[in-house]
């Protein structure tokens, strides 16, 4: 048995050296505007993530969920264009004119290298 | 749905590619290089070795339009050319997929100019099923660990699968080997049988160190031994108990074999009625066959979990 003693040992190195490591999936750790804030002149909305994310599987969506002075308001879809950062870990969405006053929601999913999909929204609101 | 097709996939594509390394890598321990048994073993293989490489590149081009169509939260139909050059060019999973192909691609040219080319064909068969199963490093949770803890990962992944390969490929080979016939083994046949069994012993102790070392290394890094209590909790964690009791049988097993039915089997293989030792050992190797399959079932399913 001796022989597989460098074996053996060179197992236990890794082990106590090495921490339990996570998984890197991709989530969002920031945007401007921030999730549940409240803004005003948005023309802009920035979305930061921890991870690389790969451009084409990226999907984002804003709409506007509330407006001022109108009650049961149906959810309406924002246009934009979006670009994706050069580091990868950061979108752009670029919008047409800057946000009229009301309530809003981002929705994104992408996958990252560890080609988990994943996803979350969140809200802000324009004064 | 897609989980199901997914795990199926996975478990398809282990078995493919360690079937095919394994019994690649079986002529070329058990005897000498050149021997006349390992000539006659490597012809035995082949036709099984054909069929493994074509549906080794058919479930691992299958798994990459899965996994495209996840990623891109489409359903696998939808998936465009686009979406799979995306994959090739800028994930590591595109990439050993394209590695992956090549591999087998070089095991079918060698598989089937086998009777030309015997030695050539059979090292390269072996050397290609090595390749195409290291590439599977990249699909699991070993391809997602970053850096030099992620190089060591890998690695370790690596010889954790080509360690079972061996292990399952000689299963393999000895049910190939022992596989009843109509009119009963020929003694020939069955004293062939009896010395690949001794000559696998030490090579099957070998594969046990690297899968309990790698086995350990990888449980480190995906887990954390010393949340290895807590982890009991979630699916993964019964999951890979249950592999773990199962790997535990398949010990015992192998055990019974090395030191109790080979034995038996090499005496009987000297006498004239040996068919009562052969479908003992027969009998012993197809549970651990069974043990195996189950633990390739449970690693398809488990490498799609959160640890």
């Amino acid at each position: 048995m001796n022989k597989w003693l460098p074996l053996h040992l060179a197992a236990m190195l890794v082990l106590a050296s090495a921490p339990g490591t996570a998984l890197a999936h991709a989530k969002l750790v920031g945007s401007t505007p921030a999730a549940n804030s409240a803004v005003a002149k948005v023309t802009t909305v920035t979305l930061k993530f921890s991870e690389k994310l790969i451009a084409s599987t990226v999907k984002a969506e804003l709409v506007m969920t509330g407006m001022p002075g109108m009650k049961d308001h149906p959810p309406m879809k924002i246009p934009f264009t979006s670009a994706m950062g050069k580091d990868g870990k950061s979108m752009a969405l670029q919008l047409k004119r800057a946000l009229v006053p009301g309530t809003y929601k981002v929705k994104w999913s992408a996958a990252g290298a560890d080609t988990h999909r994943m996803g979350s929204e969140f809200s802000f609101t324009v004064k | 749905m897609t989980d199901l097709l997914v795990i199926g996939i996975r478990f398809a594509l282990y078995a493919a590619l360690m079937l095919l390394t394994g019994l690649a890598a079986f002529p070329l321990y058990t005897f000498r290089r050149g021997a006349r048994e390992n000539r006659l073993l490597a012809a035995m293989f082949v036709r099984f070795q054909r069929w493994l490489c074509g549906l080794g590149l058919l479930v691992s081009t299958a798994g990459l339009v899965v996994l495209t169509a996840t990623m891109h939260g489409v359903a696998p139909a939808s998936v465009a050319p686009e979406m799979l050059r995306t994959m090739l060019v800028e994930t590591d999973v595109g990439a050993a997929w394209l590695v992956r192909t090549v591999a087998l691609l070089v095991a079918a040219i060698a598989a089937w100019s086998f009777t030309r080319r015997r030695r050539i064909a059979a090292t390269m068969l072996a050397v290609a099923g090595v390749a195409a199963l290291t590439t599977l490093a990249w699909s699991g949770h070993a391809g997602a660990t970053e850096g030099l803890t992620g190089t060591v990962h890998r690695i370790s992944d690596a010889l954790h699968m080509i360690a079972a390969a061996i292990w399952l490929g000689a299963i393999a080979a000895f049910l190939i080997l022992l596989r009843p016939r109509r009119h009963g083994l020929p003694p020939k046949r069955i004293a062939l049988a009896a010395r690949s069994l001794d000559r696998f012993g030490r090579v099957g102790t070998i594969c046990v160190l690297v899968i309990t070392a790698t086995g350990l290394v990888n449980a480190q890094l995906i887990l954390g031994l010393e949340n290895a209590g807590r982890s009991i909790a979630s699916t993964y964690g019964q999951l890979l108990l249950i592999k773990l009791l199962l790997f535990g049988a398949m010990l015992a097993l192998a055990a019974a074999n090395r030191w109790r039915l080979t034995p038996a089997l090499t005496a009987a293989s000297i006498d004239a009625d040996s068919s009562r030792a052969a479908a003992a050992i027969r009998r012993s190797i197809a549970a651990e066959a069974a043990a195996a399959g189950t633990i390739l079932a449970l690693v398809a399913w488990f490498g799609t979990l959160e640890p």
